[in-house]
């Protein structure tokens, strides 16, 4: 069974896809596992312990407008809507418990694959 | 029973989610609390990547929100409510959110944002599209009242020219003749008291100023006859760069003898009158009616429509003399008069109504903007403008019926 690749590994796409979504919560970075229009299939407990959210408020919930609407924007959300491939990393700041939070997003989507993801690593303080 | 977890979490989400950016800062704009659409509203705006203080985020924004956080003395209360604030993010157009700021305590200010982008690019397109009605307005108006202008003035140079084309015969050629007539009668006797060569002279002088007259009387003639064309067709380019501009619904009435309006008309088509032998034929039952409109534009209606008739006779074999007969009457409620003009040409078969729609004409080269246009006229005028006919061959009438400008209102 796939380990869980590292936050910045090269083919981390293919790895994560990969693996099964229980596999997930091996891994020490949020991962949140969409559907190409944004729907959330799966989210690791890193992901859930950075949010405070349970994760039935993120299953099958529109991630961009009914679980994080501080991604919907131009930075994050229209870059998946618009782009076929993407895999690019932003610093960003999400708002967990209310509180800004420093965070690095690694977004990732091909065609190649069904599932798209987001990757959250909380930045260093 | 909810869990205290359950129940937090609850809330947390209901904030979060709340569709309007929140914030908590203190007096120096630094970010305590906020939520998921604040983070996604002010990201973009941040040029550092980073949202730890307001003030600096805003920085570029047309409102300095420090000086307001300062400048209130209060202890608690609204800072500013429902602020318009225009921002512009470093990558992206501009963006507009209405900005509420409340200070809860010493140390402590709510920030509440939404965007309202939308609504102001639709502010602007809508004001956008009012300033270009208004300037189209603007246009429209000032291209109709030259049009108007100059219409009066056509109307009055059509009148002048029609007068001249009447005069057809000049007293003066008849009186030479004459007199020519005399000195041949007299010539022994002028030649015995003037000698013959003197008698021989005068003659010879008489016919060349005779034939210079009438070479001239001819040539004026043909003269106006050009300019009567000229200014006809300058009426109807008028015509229908009025229709283009529309007609201006401020255009200052004045109120008219309607049978001068009626006898203005004939006067500017004489020359088509005697070009094809039509008589006139009038039957004033109500010749004091006066009527309240644009003098050039209900003139415009009657040559129209006497121009319709004259045409109706080239598209017929008339075994009769061809007339158009003017009629005015009153309303049985004595408020309204009536001016019938019927000949006897071609007639139609068509639909009645179908005749004032754009575009349909019984004549071959016409733009079928004529009776359009005269129905406009006349319904801008309070009035009703309506055409009959028995049959094709059977003749024609146009009504117009108009409100009677009453004696005191002139």
């Amino acid at each position: 069974m796939a380990q869980c690749p590292g936050f910045n590994d090269t083919d981390i796409l293919q790895a994560i896809s990969d693996m099964d979504d229980d596999k997930l919560h091996d891994c020490d970075f949020g991962v949140v596992k969409m559907s190409k229009d944004g729907v959330v299939q799966a989210v690791n407990n890193a992901e859930v312990e950075l949010s405070g959210l349970s994760q039935s408020a993120f299953i099958d919930k529109n991630f961009f407008t009914q679980v994080a609407p501080c991604t919907n924007n131009y930075m994050v959300a229209e870059k998946y809507r618009k782009l076929g491939e993407l895999d690019e990393t932003i610093a960003y700041v999400f708002t967990y418990r209310m509180k800004p939070t420093p965070v690095h997003l690694r977004m990732l989507k091909s065609q190649a694959f069904e599932s798209q993801y987001l990757l959250v690593e909380r930045s260093e303080p | 029973m909810e869990s205290k977890e359950k129940e937090r979490e609850r809330l947390l989400r209901f904030l979060y989610l709340a569709p309007v950016a929140l914030l908590e800062i203190d007096p120096g704009g630094d970010i305590h609390l906020m939520n998921g659409y604040a983070s996604g509203y002010l990201m973009p705006l941040s040029k550092t990547g980073e949202l730890t203080n307001l003030f600096q985020i805003l920085s570029d924004a047309d409102i300095d929100l420090s000086e307001l956080v300062k400048g209130f003395t209060g202890e608690a209360g609204t800072v500013i409510k429902d602020r318009r604030m225009r921002c512009v993010p470093p990558t992206a157009a501009p963006v507009y959110f209405s900005l509420t700021i409340e200070r809860l305590s010493s140390e402590s200010f709510l920030v509440a944002m939404s965007d309202i982008t939308v609504q102001v690019r639709q502010e602007e397109r809508i004001s956008t599209m009012i300033e270009q009605e208004a300037l189209h307005r603007g246009r429209a108006e000032i291209a109709s009242g030259v049009l108007h202008d100059i219409g009066n003035a056509i109307t009055g140079i059509a009148t002048g020219v029609n007068r001249q084309l009447g005069e057809t015969d000049w007293p003066e050629e008849a009186g030479l003749a004459r007199l020519e007539d005399m000195f041949r009668d007299a010539y022994d006797a002028l030649c015995r008291v003037l000698g013959s060569s003197t008698t021989d002279a005068l003659l010879r002088y008489m016919t060349e100023l005779r034939a210079t007259l009438t070479s001239r009387r001819t040539e004026l003639n043909k003269n106006t006859e050009c300019m009567a064309q000229t200014v006809a067709h300058i009426s109807e380019v008028l015509s229908i760069q009025r229709q283009y501009v529309g007609e201006q619904p401020d255009r200052p009435y004045s109120v008219m003898p309607l049978v001068q309006l009626l006898e203005d008309a004939i006067s500017m088509q004489n020359a088509a009158l005697e070009k094809r032998r039509i008589s006139i034929r009038r039957q004033y039952s109500d010749g004091a009616a006066y009527v309240a409109g644009t003098r050039s534009g209900l003139v415009r209606v009657l040559v129209n429509l006497l121009r319709n008739a004259f045409e109706s006779f080239d598209r017929t074999d008339m075994d009769s003399e061809p007339y158009v007969l003017l009629q005015t009457s009153r309303s049985p409620d004595n408020t309204r008069v009536i001016v019938t003009m019927s000949d006897n040409g071609g007639g139609f078969g068509l639909d009645p109504e179908e005749l004032f729609e754009m575009g349909v004409s019984r004549k071959k080269n016409s733009d079928g903007i004529g009776l359009f246009a005269c129905q406009k006229i006349i319904e801008s005028h309070n009035g009703r403008l309506w055409l009959t006919s028995d049959g094709p061959g059977k003749g024609a009438a146009a009504h117009i019926e108009l409100p009677i400008q009453e004696e005191q209102a002139r």
